[in-house]
Formats: C-alpha cells, structure tokens, sequence
C-alpha cells in the first residue's frame, strides 16, 4: 500500500518538474522574443535612417548610405561634448538630491492624515514645465539663479524632488511601521532604524528612482531653455534644434544621441538584479504564518 | 492585549506610531508646505497675469481673457481629449503590466523580459514620439514594409495613425513610455512586500492558483500601484512632447494648448494662454483632491 502511494507521488512529483521546465522553456522564448522585438523596434529605424541621407518612397534604405552623418557631426566643433557634459552633471545633481529630499517628503507625506499633504505632492505634475518655468523665471531672478546651473537644478528639483517622493511613498507601508516599532521598543537608535529597517526598503526602489529623475533632468527642454535663458546649453537644447529643422536622418542621429546616456544608465540596472533581502523575507513570512 | 491591537489598528499611522517619529519628520512637512507656497504663488501668478494686472503689455484689471477663454471651444475640447487619451493609455498600460504579471505569476521570474522593460523605459518620450513616427507614418517603415510585400499602392492608402483624430499615435507611444514603469513598479512591489507569501497561504487554505491570483494577488497589487496609477494618468494629461510631434492641429491636448498661446502668438493673446493654463491647474488641484480625499477616506 506504501510503496503504491510512493509511486504515485514520485509520478507526481515528475509530472510537476517536467511542467516547470516547460514553463520554464515558454518564459524564455517570450523573455527573447520580447528583448529582441524591443531592440528591433527602437533601434532599428534609428540606426537604418542614421547611416545615410536621403529616404524616398518605397525604398527601405536611405538613399546614399554612408556615415556622413556621424563624420559631419563628430569633426564640427559643435560642442555637442560639453553640452553632454553640462546635462549630465545637471542629471546627477537633480537625481541625487531629489531622491534625497523625496525620501524625506515621502515619509511626511505618507505619516499626514489629512489630503493636503498629498495635494501637494501631485502638484508638479499637473502644471506644464514650460508654464511653471515661466513664472518661475522672475522667482529665480530675483535671487540672482536664473541663467545659470544652479537655477536651473533648483527648477527642475521641484518636479522631480515630489515624483521621488511618490516613488519612495511605498517605503512607509504598514510593515515598515511595525519593524520601526519593533526595533524602537527593543532600543534601537535613530541611525540604527534607518539602517537596518529602512535603508533595505529604500535600497529596492533607489535605482527606478534615481533613474527616473536623472531621464527627467536629462530630457528636459522647457526649464532649461526659460530658466537657463541660453546661457546654460544642454544636449536637449541643442538636440530640439536638430530635431525642428533637419531632416529624418538627422532626426534618428539627434534621437540617438539623446537616448544613448538613458541606455548606458538603464542597461546596467536591468543586468543588476534587486534581491529581496532576508529581513523583508522574515517579515512577510511572519505575517502570513 | 488584543483590544489594544486592535484599537491600534484603527489609528492613523502618525498617531499609531508616536515613538517612531524623527526630526527628518519636521524638514519633510516643511519642504511640503514650502512647495505648496511655491505653487500657489506660480498659480496667483498664472491668474494676475490672466487678468491683466500684471504683464509687460497689461492696462489694468479685465475680464475680456477669460470671456473669450470660455465662449471659445478650445479649451473644453482640450481638457476632454487629454482626459481621454489620458484615461486610454492608464488603462492599457495598467492591462498590460497585469498581464506581465500574471505571466511572472505563471511561469515565475524572467531576466529576460525585466531587461526588456528596463530598456523601453530608457527610451525618453520624445525619442518615443519620434520612433512612432517613423514607424507609423503614411510613407514610414510599416507602409513601406506593406508596399514590398505588395499590400499597399501608394502611403495615401495607407490608414493615418499620426496626427489623426483618434490620437492612436499619441496613445501608442504613451502607452510604450507608461508601461515598463508600471510594471517594473509593480514587480518590485510584488518582490519587496512579499505577495507571492500570501499568494502561497491562500493556496495552502484551499483556493484554486487561479482564485489566488483574482482574490488575493491582484487586489494588493491594485491597492498598492494606485499612486503610481494616478500618476500615469496626470503624467499623460499633461504630456507635451508626443502630441506635440504627434497629434493633430485641433483640438490639441491642453499643455500644447498653453504652451501654443503663451509662446508662440503675440504678447497680447499670452494672457489667454495663462488663462487656459489657470483652468488647467484647477481643474489638476479638483482631480487630485477627489483621488487623495478617496484614499484616505478609505485609510
């Protein structure tokens, strides 16, 4: 009778491995298919139109190709260098300090009871960057910040500060609360808390964050072209220019261009995998024991 | 000790948690406060301006502005098709992401498609708008695929989904900008709570993998991205880049709407624009506060 039911278990237990490993195998398939119909989709038109001038109709090649595109653009001194430059010490300071200040706003945001808090917290993001720009000019004028950097990452720190604070705002689940609780009864400090309760909560969402604000700094055309007035000259200055007046070869260059920091940026975070850490796995399993 | 839990339990979480609190508490409610000052005096600005009491070109306190902002349809028609696109692509990137989350709750994890989704989010809006525009455009990639396989005679018959009436590139390219990050949120939340763990305790009672998912893994999940929901939906209410590449001549989603008056007419319409952009920030305030009022109603 035993070893029947031992059989019968082990059959089990084969017919489970064998549907894992199908599984498995689909999940592949679609995890390739997926990646490579996304690098098809998003690099394919640009590097194809890039590598010549000239697209007519029916032809699916540019007309000349060639890398006169590139040459052109690489042998002018057009200081497409120092306004990358610019734009990416303009990302780092915003992503960072946002992230810093969201993470703070996030947790006063998440402890008030009432709706103002998260009023505010919304707000940036209904109000057009090149209106609030506007307005925000003669703000930053007066105190002697408009024209330059500093102004410019004080502008966009009021978009992207409250958009880390939504991100990071999940930090402060009930959870949370309960371990912080936990760790303060038990005598743990300040600095402890933050530590080793909050710190591998925020350490899960600090990459989306800190990459969504630094695109947002390095994409962004409005504040810098009103706040900026010209004097503070970015890659997205420049590259709108290319993109309004040229044409479709130029496009796809400008577009790489633009895009290239994005992928370098993003590329390492998809290969870093985020693993859960062990104390969120003991507390997840302590509240569904 | 149970009653005290409970009656714990019913508390708001500043009043539940009164040892937990720190001094970061006191600079976090202030940089708030600061930026709500910071954009009242950017919307007083906004409505002086419209009003004409102050402006390079302004001859004193008028009305005429806002007669004309709301006698003309721009504004309504505006308002309703960002509403609408915005609506559209919310919903079809919330879809989306569920069904990557379902495959993961399937077949599990796969590096693979995070990777993929990692890098349709490195792609900036306007490169976004751009690759629509390629790709879909009457003489673009699509129709000059279609010619070859001997589908299509000329890029007139192919169907227009760029600067069209239903907005099916502006949506497309929202869509593909929304939801990489809604369902990498939405992974890393599944990852960072534990879900699978109550997903697991559901099936251990008794529910079918199926009935655990509907009952137990989706209604956390919803509860959850309901911040980063609202977020993709003002995010695309008052996107600027694609539907100004994209859309079509009128009606125009209202930040090119503004951005259209305020920049580019003469100095006199550019109190209409801040007329448009005073309606467009009330009507912003009015929708978070029903979104914010009904979470914490809910709390």
């Amino acid at each position: 009778m035993s070893s029947l039911s031992r059989q019968s278990e082990a059959k089990k237990n084969h017919g489970e491995a064998k549907k894992n490993r199908s599984a498995e195998g689909s999940l592949r398939c679609v995890g390739y298919l997926l990646l490579c119909s996304t690098v098809i989709v998003i690099a394919g038109p640009l590097l194809l139109l890039s590598c010549g001038t000239g697209w007519s109709w029916p032809r699916l090649l540019p007309d000349h190709p060639g890398f006169t595109n590139w040459r052109t653009l690489l042998s002018q001194d057009t200081g497409l260098l120092s306004a990358m430059g610019t734009s990416a010490a303009l990302a780092c300071l915003t992503s960072f300090t946002a992230t810093a200040i969201g993470l703070i706003m996030s947790r006063a945001a998440a402890l008030s009871t009432g709706i103002t808090m998260r009023v505010i917290l919304f707000l940036p993001w209904i109000i057009s960057p090149v209106v609030a720009a506007v307005s925000l000019y003669q703000l930053l004028a007066g105190l002697s910040l408009a024209g330059s950097l500093a102004g410019v990452v004080a502008a966009q720190l009021v978009f992207a500060a409250p958009f880390a604070a939504i991100i990071l705002r999940d930090v402060w689940n009930h959870q949370t609360h309960q371990m912080i609780r936990l760790v303060k009864d038990l005598g743990g400090s300040a600095p402890a808390i933050w530590m080793h309760v909050i710190w591998p909560r925020v350490r899960r969402l600090l990459p989306l964050c800190l990459l969504q604000t630094a695109l947002f700094s390095w994409l962004d055309y409005g504040i810098v072209s009103v706040i900026g007035g010209g004097r503070v000259d970015t890659i997205t200055v420049r590259l709108f220019a290319l993109l309004r007046e040229a044409g479709l070869n130029q496009a796809a260059l400008a577009a790489i261009m633009l895009m290239s920091p994005a992928i370098v940026f993003g590329i390492p975070l998809a290969v870093q995998r985020m693993q859960l850490p062990a104390i969120l796995n003991d507390g997840a399993e302590g509240l569904s024991d | 000790m149970k009653d005290s839990a409970r009656r714990y339990s019913k508390l708001p979480n500043s009043r539940l948690l009164p040892a937990a609190r720190f001094g970061d508490l006191i600079i976090g409610r202030l940089l708030l406060i600061g930026l709500g000052l910071l954009f009242l005096q950017l919307f007083l600005h906004g409505l002086c301006y419209s009003l004409g009491v102050t402006g390079l070109l302004s001859k004193g306190l008028t009305t005429r502005f806002w007669a004309a902002a709301m006698s003309s349809p721009a504004l309504r028609q505006s308002l309703q098709l960002s509403a609408l696109i915005a609506s559209a692509v919310t919903a079809i990137s919330l879809s989306g992401s569920l069904l990557f989350t379902l495959l993961r709750y399937h077949s599990g994890s796969s590096r693979l498609i995070e990777s993929a989704l990692w890098l349709a989010m490195a792609v900036p809006v306007v490169v976004a708008a751009t690759l629509t525009r390629f790709w879909l455009a009457p003489g673009g990639l699509i129709a000059r695929l279609l010619y070859h396989c001997g589908l299509l005679e000329s890029p007139t018959s192919f169907p227009a989904l760029i600067n069209d009436p239903c907005s099916i590139g502006i949506i497309l390219c929202g869509t593909c900008c929304s939801m990489p990050l809604l369902t990498l949120f939405q992974l890393r939340i599944q990852e960072a709570d534990g879900l699978h763990r109550y997903v697991r305790t559901a099936v251990q009672l008794g529910a079918s993998r199926w009935q655990a998912f509907l009952h137990v893994l989706l209604p956390m999940l919803l509860q959850r991205s309901r911040g980063m929901l609202a977020l993709t939906f003002l995010w695309n209410f008052s996107a600027w880049e694609a539907p100004l590449l994209l859309g079509q001549q009128s009606p125009r989603m209202i930040s090119v709407l503004i951005q259209k008056s305020s920049g580019e007419f003469s100095l006199d319409q550019r109190p209409l624009g801040f007329v448009y952009s005073t309606v467009y920030f009330i009507v912003g305030v009015l929708t978070i506060a029903a979104f914010a009022g009904k979470a914490a109603r809910r709390e």
